[in-house]
């Protein structure tokens, strides 16, 4: 089950329709940094997080694939979370990080890297609420964001389904 | 005990299989009249172990069926019967439906009893039970409710019981069990002593002794089944209706002695199985096993044995480095490299499989389609024994089934038309295979009318493939049949012609990274040949640089490579840019704009080289920044993890550890050819000079 899904079935319960109650199944979330705003996933998803290094580019892919990375022999595409948000085109600089996600996809497990300017913090997610995102009409596509997460007061998180991102920016099948 | 035998499961199926192929093989190559013993031999004992390993997993449907089988190659051995065109056709499809059997109970599907009843029932015709007899099995099999009331009117069972060597151990005692039998009526019991060992070898608490038991009477089948219940795992056990068998038993019994080599090899074929299974058993899994030589298994051992010496030499040598050492390091190094090399070289060995798995079913092929279409036709082939991938093999068949039906079928005249042709009656076919420098070559040749190039050419103008007046070699017309949907057969027939055709034997070709050519002269036949990679896992490369990458271009399909000379460059029609090579002109396909990894980048012709790649039959010229080195790269899948990507055949992992992508000329020409379609191409400027 992924992440929405499991959240649309808690918030079929909840009472108020702006406010829904944080996944309880997704604890811990890491954030991260993309174009000065603060994301998340869910660190269960997350195989590892490295440093930055040179990929290989595909020719003939989509513009925020960056390429692909040898990671212990397997073959990885890494996506480029500021061009596949429409915010341009990432600088890559000494605290480029590429998170490495193992998403399920389907029956199979796939492996993909994004790539986010820092990563900030690992946040407890108990007790805390997600607010629903509100919708932009067409302008906005948040199709992958879970909810907004209010952290720190102040601070807005947008907590991230990691399989429908990765399923949404690099689909399996070929698109012909 | 049940979990154990389950896990054998996987096992008894494919050997039962290869045993089925094995009996088709064999009874394809029985000459008519009187049969020599070693071929029959080999027919019996593969039906026989399929038997016997049936009867050990509890599978009586297909023992009974096995067994009439059995019964007539029997008599075939013993040489009361000769070879005759029915008896093959009817031990044939007996095969047939026997595997059909197999694979419905491998495959936990419901299992065709009609057709099953069917068989058998031809079965019994050609052994001539009595009439009685064939008919109360056709209406027992037919309807299987009725079953046991019409089988107890047979005159009664014969049962083969010979217990597992350990069935005293479990507190059975097969004195005990005969002794029931005797309880459901008259019985005549026949001990076989011939596996009773000498005295001292004996150990006296394994039972050594089968028995044969004729048990007389309107007995329930369940009744004598009930009597062996606890005892099903530990023996191997075999109840069959007497009736039919009365010939075979008295026989069995008037020559004893014959009998019980026979009944040696019963016992034997199971324990011999569990020697091999405890070779071949591995993890369950969906890929599949395969058989792989003990030879080549020891070899590989041998060499890791030497990979772990040369690292252990390393690591000493590693303790305490200093310069002195270096000339040592170097060796060490190279001396590694060597037994990594030879150890790839032997994994590869191990997925090596004769391409024999494929070619052995055309005999059975032939056959049947020479029948059916009333034509005599001789396969001939040649090279079964080369070695190919497995993976390679096991997607090979289609596309040859598909192109020998097509000679079968198209090519191969009938006897009338040949002989009016001055040609023998026979028609015949080569299927032929051998290696060629890194690749395995399969021809497929026909001695019968070749393919009609006007015939072609009218029906590729009905297709719209081309048009009226457009001028085409031979060679060209040829190529047309391997366009999608094109299809030259006047009647669409059974067995080919149904328009899909030869584009799909030449994607499936593609796909593995062959490439297949056809050459025909009317009159005469023609030839497809079929090349192949040696392996699918390994790819003899060549490494380029473009825009600051590195690409693998596939040495197979590289012609040449050489510097650009501006002064052979043309444009066609202003446009598109050629190159003459020695009088021949190729397109030019720059890789860069066709693959845009570099568009802000202009290019300059001068001084940058260009791979001559050769795809379809056709010349291209391929300009890349650089040649690089060549190697052997080992691919690995782009889409496991990603997608696949036009003109990307996969990548792999350089010696630095970087990613290269291996390029799918066939995939870039293809959009090459689309750019070209698509864009209004800017007129081209050649700077002289």
């Amino acid at each position: 089950m992924s992440d929405s899904a499991r959240l649309a079935e808690v918030n079929s319960v909840s009472e108020t329709t702006s406010v829904i109650p944080a996944p309880h199944l997704c604890e811990e979330l890491m954030s991260f940094m993309v174009d000065g705003e603060f994301y998340a996933v869910d660190v269960k998803k997350i195989q590892e997080i490295r440093v930055w290094e040179e990929v290989t580019p595909i020719p003939n892919s989509e513009n925020y694939v960056m390429g692909v990375l040898n990671l212990r022999g397997d073959i990885v595409p890494v996506i480029d979370l500021k061009g596949y948000f429409g915010l341009g085109t990432i600088v890559c600089e000494s605290t480029t990080v590429m998170i490495i996600l193992t998403i399920s996809d389907g029956d199979s497990d796939r492996v993909a890297g994004i790539v986010t300017e820092q990563v900030s913090e690992v946040i407890a997610v108990n007790g805390s609420v997600l607010n629903e995102v509100p919708t932009f009409g067409n302008r906005v596509n948040t199709e992958s964001v879970i909810g907004l997460l209010n952290h720190n007061e102040s601070q807005m998180v947008m907590v991230l389904d990691c399989d429908r991102l990765v399923a949404a920016a690099i689909p399996h099948k070929t698109s012909e | 005990m049940k979990l154990d035998m389950s896990q054998f499961l996987g096992v008894f199926y494919e050997e039962s299989f290869e045993g089925l192929d094995a009996m088709e093989s064999g009874l394809l190559e029985l000459e008519l009249g009187v049969p020599d013993d070693e071929s029959v031999g080999q027919i019996f004992r593969a039906a026989h172990s399929i038997k016997g390993g049936s009867g050990v997993f509890g599978l009586t449907q297909v023992v009974d069926f096995t067994h009439l089988l059995e019964t007539l190659l029997d008599e075939l051995r013993d040489g009361k019967r000769q070879v005759t065109n029915e008896l093959r056709d009817v031990c044939l499809s007996s095969v047939d439906a026997l595997r059909a059997m197999l694979s419905a109970i491998q495959d936990e599907q419901s299992v065709d009893d009609a057709a099953i009843a069917a068989q058998m029932m031809a079965l019994e015709g050609l052994l001539g039970a009595q009439s009685s007899q064939s008919e109360a099995v056709e209406t027992a099999v037919a309807e299987p409710a009725a079953e046991s009331n019409q089988e107890s009117s047979h005159v009664g069972w014969q049962v083969v019981f010979s217990p597992h060597h350990n069935i005293f151990a479990t507190g059975n005692d097969p004195y005990r069990i005969i002794r029931e039998l005797y309880s459901l009526g008259e019985a005549q019991v026949m001990c076989d002593v011939s596996l009773l060992p000498d005295l001292d070898e004996l150990d006296p608490e394994s039972a050594y002794l089968s028995w044969k038991i004729e048990i007389l009477g309107a007995i329930e089948r369940e009744a004598v089944e009930e009597v062996f219940l606890w005892v099903e795992d530990l023996c191997d056990i075999a109840i069959m209706p007497m009736g039919q068998l009365e010939k075979t038993v008295v026989q069995q019994v008037d020559v004893s002695q014959e009998a019980a080599p026979e009944e040696e090899r019963r016992v034997e074929s199971p324990r011999r199985q569990t020697k091999e299974r405890r070779t071949t058993a591995k993890p369950k899994g969906d890929g599949g096993t395969i058989r792989v030589g003990i030879d080549k298994v020891d070899e590989m051992i041998n060499m890791v044995g030497e990979l772990v010496i040369t690292q252990s030499m390393l690591s000493t040598l590693g303790e305490n480095f200093d310069l002195s050492k270096m000339e040592a390091l170097q060796q060490g190094l190279a001396q590694l490299q060597r037994n990594a090399r030879e150890l790839q070289a032997g994994v590869m060995q191990m997925r090596m499989v004769p391409i024999s798995f494929v070619f052995s079913r055309f005999t059975r092929l032939v056959h049947d389609v020479s029948q059916q279409l009333g034509k005599k036709i001789e396969l001939v082939v040649v090279g079964e024994s080369t070695e190919l991938d497995k993976t390679v093999v096991e997607k090979l068949g289609d596309p040859l089934v598909h192109l020998i039906r097509n000679s079968l079928d198209h090519g191969l005249e009938p006897p009338e038309e040949r002989l009016a042709a001055n040609k023998s009656e026979t028609g015949k076919v080569h299927l032929s295979a051998y290696h060629q420098g890194g690749s395995v070559v399969i021809e497929i040749a026909d001695d019968g009318r070749g393919l009609n190039t006007e015939k072609i050419r009218v029906k590729a103008i009905e297709k719209g493939l081309i048009s009226e007046n457009e001028v085409l070699a031979d060679k060209q017309i040829f190529e047309l049949i391997f366009l999608p949907g094109f299809s030259t057969a006047d009647s669409l027939g059974d067995l080919s012609g149904r328009g899909v055709g030869m584009d799909v034997v030449r994607k499936n070709i593609l796909s593995l990274g062959g490439s297949i050519d056809v050459s025909s002269t009317v009159g005469k036949g023609s030839q497809f040949v079929i090349r192949l990679p040696l392996t699918l896992a390994i790819l003899d490369g060549q490494s380029v640089s473009v825009g600051g990458n590195r690409y693998i271009i596939p040495l197979s399909v590289i012609v040449e490579s050489i510097e650009i000379d501006l002064e052979q460059m043309r444009c066609v029609a202003g446009k598109g840019k050629v190159f003459c090579l020695r009088g021949e002109y190729l397109s030019v396909v720059n890789f860069g704009e066709v693959m845009r990894t570099d568009s802000e980048r202009t290019r300059e012709l001068a001084g940058n080289l260009m791979v001559i790649v050769e795809c379809e039959g056709k010349k291209y010229g391929l300009v890349v920044d650089d040649l690089l080195s060549q190697q052997q790269v080992v691919i690995k899948s782009l889409e496991a993890n990603y997608r696949k990507v036009n003109g990307i055949s996969g990548a792999t992992i350089l010696g630095d550890g970087s990613v290269a992508l291996i390029v799918d000329v066939p995939g870039l020409i293809a959009l090459f050819s689309q750019d070209i379609r698509d864009e209004e191409l800017a007129p081209c400027q050649i700077v002289q000079g």
